[in-house]
């Protein structure tokens, strides 16, 4: 909870998409193995135990990928917005 | 999480830039996952499960897909 939720303040608080993005993505690889083995203590290896695992590979794995996909697309943005600023100056 | 999930909404709609739209969205994604994984927990559901595994892998490839197009269509 505490990680979501200095993730979420951060989100809010800093400037730029870049730092957010840092923020956002640390979170997303914190979080869910804590929720999972969260899960995993309390319903052991059942069904329920296994899916919650499952799920936590899942955004673990993505988590990153999507971060670097993000901060490209970001990177691109910025950099296609700065010949604009130079024309301004 | 209810609380990190409104401050996330809030920068969803006030968000400046698009990517920072983005961060959010991709954020709230995550927490809508989590939130169902402890609602399973505490209301002894095993279908919300299921559903924070679709939720969780679909979100993959709609995050990719947005991010591709703020980087190739909007330049």
């Amino acid at each position: 909870m505490l990680v979501v939720l200095g993730a979420a303040t951060g989100l809010a608080l800093m400037r730029g998409a870049a730092a957010r993005l840092h923020l956002v993505s640390a979170a997303g690889l914190l979080a869910p193995p804590l929720v999972a083995a969260a899960i995993l203590s309390d319903k052991g290896r059942s069904q329920a135990g296994i899916k919650a695992l499952l799920i936590a590979c899942v955004l673990v794995i993505q988590g990153p990928v999507v971060a670097h996909v993000i901060g490209r697309a970001i990177y691109g943005h910025e950099r296609a917005a700065q010949p604009k600023a130079k024309e301004l100056q | 999480m209810i609380v990190a999930a409104l401050i996330c909404a809030a920068v969803l709609l006030r968000g400046r830039h698009l990517s920072d739209r983005l961060v959010a969205l991709q954020m709230l994604s995550l927490l809508t996952v989590l939130a169902l994984l402890i609602l399973a927990q505490a209301m002894s559901r095993p279908s919300f499960f299921d559903l924070a595994l679709a939720l969780a892998i679909l979100s993959f490839p709609g995050a990719l897909l947005y991010a591709h197009f703020v980087e190739r269509w909007l330049r």
